[in-house]
């Protein structure tokens, strides 16, 4: 349903349907924001980032192809771009850190920023192709196929790279006290 | 030591994609092997932690910085259309003195080559005949070849004709002498010749029907 229900928007905004183009932003935005976010570690970059790959996405709407989920190829755009921000980007950022208001009491605010802050920085220690994979099927629930079909990588592949990347996310987290063992 | 078959299937079992049958396969090589139950409990835990970690919403204005960046008036289907059109319209409004030159030059170049290529022929067709003078006849016979000479000795009428041909024209020459008066007659098919013309030699002597 899904897929028909974004096909039929790209067709509207084909002819021309401003409504219908607001409609897949207002759908994929947040998306397509955590996505970047996890990647470029960077608020604004990733406001940015995410900006450019709907405007990108907008201009080469007429070159989509039906016969894919319409959600593959965004994220496709998406994964590309962030990939040209890491090449732009010369040294490392300081560490974005967001505290969201909640009705826990400031310590357990503190403590759960702390463990997303960890486990972020340990995506960030990632290459490039293992922190995508990781994103993709964690963050973007993707399943294998839909990660084969936006990275243009055979299915295999994608067994293959997400599970070293998790073996090495492992590794990472039991360094930084994330993971411990008793 | 952890067997590298049973990793995947650690894997494939966070990932919700392992059978039934896989699934007790795991959990038996799991009881049996601590280290193994120790790296697939690991495993969990990141995958928890991950899925564990809040979404952020994008500012408010993100959206609204979205629609006011995508130029809409270039529709995605037209755009092709558009870009052809537009180049056209600079190319016919935007004055460009190079392209004027060129323009120019083409024209001048055309109009010589024609006027040399296609003059002879134009001229060849406009021949005001009203203004020539002078005698157009055929040759004397020099190019032509004979086909048949056949001598004439019928009563008192004496002489030859000749058959006579260069390339499509074909002469039939008649000498022909008589003390009196005589008609001589040329048949011919019309279908396969054209009479064209009689030239008497002494034309006080010949009456043509």
């Amino acid at each position: 349903m899904m897929k028909n229900d974004d096909h039929f928007l790209v067709r509207q905004c084909l002819e021309g349907n401003q409504t219908a183009f607001e409609g897949l932003v207002d759908k994929y935005q947040k998306i397509i924001y955590n996505m970047v976010y996890r990647f470029c570690k960077d608020f604004d970059e990733a406001e940015d980032i995410t900006q450019t790959v709907f405007i990108k996405a907008y201009e080469k709407l007429k070159t989509f192809n039906a016969k894919y989920k319409f959600f593959s190829w965004l994220y496709r755009i998406a994964v590309n771009e962030s990939l040209n921000f890491l090449k732009k980007k010369k040294d490392g950022k300081n560490i974005d850190t967001i505290i969201q208001c909640s009705e826990q009491n400031p310590e357990q605010t503190y403590l759960q920023v702390e463990l997303s802050e960890n486990i972020q920085r340990s995506l960030m220690q990632l290459q490039p192709n293992y922190r995508i994979i990781i994103i993709l099927r964690h963050f973007a629930h993707c399943s294998y196929n839909e990660i084969s079909e936006i990275l243009d990588i055979p299915v295999r592949k994608v067994k293959s790279r997400l599970y070293s990347a998790r073996q090495i996310l492992r590794e990472i987290l039991i360094q930084r006290g994330v993971i411990t063992h008793d | 030591m952890i067997e590298d078959r049973y990793i995947e299937l650690m894997h494939q079992e966070i990932d919700g994609e392992l059978s039934e049958k896989d699934c007790q396969r795991l959990r038996k090589y799991l009881q049996s092997n601590p280290d193994a139950q120790s790296f697939y409990q690991d495993l969990r835990r990141a995958s928890i932690l991950l899925s564990e970690i809040p979404e952020f919403e994008p500012s408010p204005n993100l959206k609204k910085h979205i629609m006011n960046s995508v130029d809409f008036k270039k529709i995605p289907s037209q755009k092709q259309f558009s870009i052809s059109f537009s180049r056209l319209r600079r190319f016919f409004t935007s004055p460009n003195p190079k392209l004027a030159y060129a323009f120019v030059v083409g024209i001048v170049i055309g109009f010589l080559l024609t006027s040399i290529f296609l003059g002879d022929f134009i001229q060849g067709n406009k021949i005001d005949i009203s203004e020539l003078y002078g005698t157009i006849g055929l040759k004397e016979l020099e190019n032509f070849s004979t086909l048949k000479s056949t001598p004439i000795d019928v009563s008192d009428i004496h002489g030859y004709i000749d058959v006579k041909q260069y390339r499509k024209i074909i002469v039939f020459k008649l000498a022909l002498k008589s003390p009196r008066p005589f008609d001589a007659h040329l048949n011919y098919d019309p279908d396969f010749m054209k009479f064209t013309s009689f030239k008497p030699l002494s034309p006080s002597t010949v009456t043509l029907d």
